[in-house]
C-alpha cells in the first residue's frame, strides 16, 4: 500500500508541486493549508509521515504544532519534517535543529529544498 | 450628578466596537459615588460575562533588576546608582518554578529590566528546561529585544509577552523615556503578535502632563490592537528618581480606566496590578470587583524581592515564596470569587 504523507503548508503552489513530486513517486498525499486544519487531518488521516511548514497563520505556528502532535497520543509517533524558509525569510542568524525537549521532528529542512534531498528524507523517515 | 446620563454613556460604551474618545473622557471624569458605582458595576457584570468568576493566577518571578534604560518614573533605571543590581542563576529560576507549578498555578512571567547583559541563548534554555519540567505557560517581560530575540523565544515554546505602551501618547511617551521611541515600542508589539505570542500592554495612570483624554485614547488604543492581556496601574513615584516629590497616581483614577478597559475590550485579561495594591491602601480587592480578572502572586526567590523596587512601598516585598499565593485566595474568598488554576490562554 501507498504510504500516506500530509502536508501542512499554507502556501498553495508548493502544496502543488510537492503533491505532484510525491505522487510521481507513488506516494499517497493529503493536504492541509493551516495547523488547525493539519492536526485535525494527522489524528483523523493517520499519514505514515508530516511536512510542516512552519510560518502559516502566526510565524511560529508550524513549531507549535510539531509540540502538539507530540502530546498528541493518536499522533505522537508519526515522524514530522520541518520544511521551511524561516530562517531566510526571519533573515535568522541561527537555524533550527531536532530537539527532543523543544523540537520533536526527525530534520528540518530549509525552502527551497531539492527535490531528491526530500525525497531521500521522507524514505528515510518511512521505512 | 447625573446619573441617568451616565448610565446612557455607559451603554454607548459598551455597545460600541470603538466608542468615542469624548464619552471615554466623560466616564474618566466621573465624581459622584453612584456614577462611579454604576461604572464599577457594568465593568463587574462584563467580566463575569465574558471571562467568568475565577481569578487567574500569574506567578511572578523577577529575574534581573539590571536596566539599561532611564524610565523617569522607574527605580530600576539605570541612574539608579544605588540600587544594588542582581540576576538569577538559571537554577534558581528552575527553582522558583518549581515552586509555582508545585503551588498549582500554571503561568510563569520572567521578568526584567532591559538588561543590556541579557543573553538570549541563556533565556532561550531557560524556557527549554521549564516548559519540558513543569506545565506552565511562559510570559515573558524583558522589554524591547531584536525581533531575533523575539522570534527565538516564540520559537522554542514562550506563549507570552507583556510590553506595556505606558502611555500611547507619543510627546508623553518619549518625555518618560529619555533615548526611547515610541514608533520602536509599536513596533515591537507588532512584531510580538505576529510571531504569534499572546501579547500584553498597559499603561500607567498620573503620569505628569497626562489628561483624562490621553487616557480615553490609551483605551481605544488597547482595543483597536486587540491585545490579549492589559496592565493598568498608578504611577507611584521613586525617591532615587528625578520624580522622587511628583504626586502618586490617583486610585479612583486606576480603577476607573481599569473598569472602562473591562467595558471596551471585553474579554481581555486585565490583573489588578501589585502597583495597585502598593497605595495606602490596598486597591486590589476594588479592582477585582471593577473589571479585573487576573492577580500576579510573586514567586521572586528571597533575599532579591526588595532590589526590584520598580516604586517604593511595594507590596510582598518581605514575604516568603507562597505566601502571596495564599493571600490571594483569601482574597478571592473576600469577595466571593476563587482562584482558578486554569492556565488562563488568550480568549481572543
Amino acid at each position: 500500500m501507498a504510504k500516506k504523507v500530509l502536508i501542512i503548508d499554507d502556501d498553495e503552489d508548493y502544496r502543488e508541486a510537492t503533491t505532484t513530486l510525491l505522487e510521481a513517486q507513488g506516494y499517497a498525499v493529503i493536504t492541509a493549508e493551516n495547523g488547525n486544519q493539519g492536526f485535525e487531518k494527522a489524528k483523523s488521516d493517520q499519514p505514515d509521515i508530516i511536512l510542516l511548514d512552519v510560518m502559516m497563520t502566526h510565524k511560529s505556528e508550524g513549531f507549535d504544532l510539531a509540540r502538539s502532535l507530540q502530546k498528541e497520543s493518536a499522533t505522537k509517533n508519526i515522524p514530522l519534517i520541518i520544511v521551511s524558509g524561516v530562517r531566510r525569510e526571519m533573515n535568522l542568524p541561527f537555524g533550527f535543529e531536532p530537539d527532543k525537549e523543544w523540537l520533536p521532528v526527525k530534520a528540518v529542512l530549509e525552502k527551497p529544498i531539492k527535490p531528491e534531498l526530500l525525497l531521500k528524507t521522507i524514505a528515510e523517515n518511512t521505512q | 450628578m447625573n446619573t441617568s446620563k451616565t448610565k446612557e454613556i455607559l451603554q454607548r460604551v459598551y455597545e460600541a466596537k470603538l466608542p468615542a474618545a469624548g464619552d471615554l473622557e466623560y466616564l474618566l471624569g466621573l465624581e459622584a459615588e453612584p456614577d462611579i458605582k454604576a461604572l464599577y458595576d457594568l465593568a463587574d457584570t462584563v467580566r463575569e460575562k465574558f471571562t467568568g468568576r475565577g481569578i487567574l493566577l500569574r506567578a511572578i518571578i523577577e529575574f534581573s533588576n539590571h536596566c539599561r534604560n532611564l524610565c523617569w518614573y522607574c527605580g530600576l533605571q539605570a541612574g539608579n546608582h544605588k540600587l544594588q543590581r542582581y540576576r538569577l542563576t538559571a537554577e534558581e529560576i528552575l527553582a522558583a518554578a518549581e515552586e509555582i507549578s508545585r503551588a498549582g498555578i500554571r503561568t510563569v512571567v520572567l521578568q526584567s529590566g532591559e538588561d543590556p547583559d541579557l543573553d538570549p541563548v541563556w533565556l532561550k534554555d531557560v524556557i527549554i528546561k521549564i516548559k519540558a519540567r513543569f506545565d506552565l505557560a511562559v510570559t515573558l517581560s524583558v522589554g524591547e529585544r531584536s525581533r531575533q530575540d523575539y522570534y527565538l523565544w516564540r520559537a522554542v515554546g514562550a506563549d507570552r509577552y507583556l510590553l506595556k505602551i505606558e502611555t500611547s501618547d507619543q510627546k508623553l511617551y518619549e518625555s518618560q523615556h529619555p533615548g526611547m521611541s515610541f514608533k520602536n515600542r509599536l513596533h515591537c508589539l507588532r512584531e510580538l503578535k505576529d510571531f504569534g505570542y499572546q501579547v500584553g500592554s498597559g499603561n500607567i495612570i498620573g503620569l505628569k502632563g497626562q489628561t483624562l483624554k490621553m487616557i480615553a485614547r490609551d483605551i481605544l488604543f488597547f482595543q483597536e490592537n486587540d491585545f490579549d492581556m492589559l496592565g493598568i496601574g498608578p504611577f507611584i513615584p521613586h525617591q532615587e528618581t528625578a520624580l522622587a516629590g511628583a504626586p502618586r497616581g490617583d486610585a479612583s483614577l486606576t480603577l476607573k480606566t481599569l473598569a472602562l478597559t473591562r467595558i471596551v475590550t471585553k474579554n481581555c485579561h486585565l490583573p489588578a496590578t501589585t502597583a495597585l495594591g502598593s497605595l495606602e491602601t490596598d486597591y486590589r480587592p476594588a479592582g477585582l470587583k471593577a473589571g479585573a480578572n487576573v492577580l500576579m502572586p510573586n514567586f521572586t526567590p528571597q533575599p532579591y524581592r526588595r532590589y526590584y523596587e520598580i516604586y517604593p512601598g511595594k507590596r510582598c516585598v518581605n514575604e516568603q515564596v507562597g505566601d502571596c499565593h495564599a493571600c490571594m485566595e483569601i482574597m478571592a474568598a473576600n469577595i466571593n470569587r476563587n482562584i482558578d488554576y486554569a492556565v488562563g490562554h488568550t480568549l481572543k
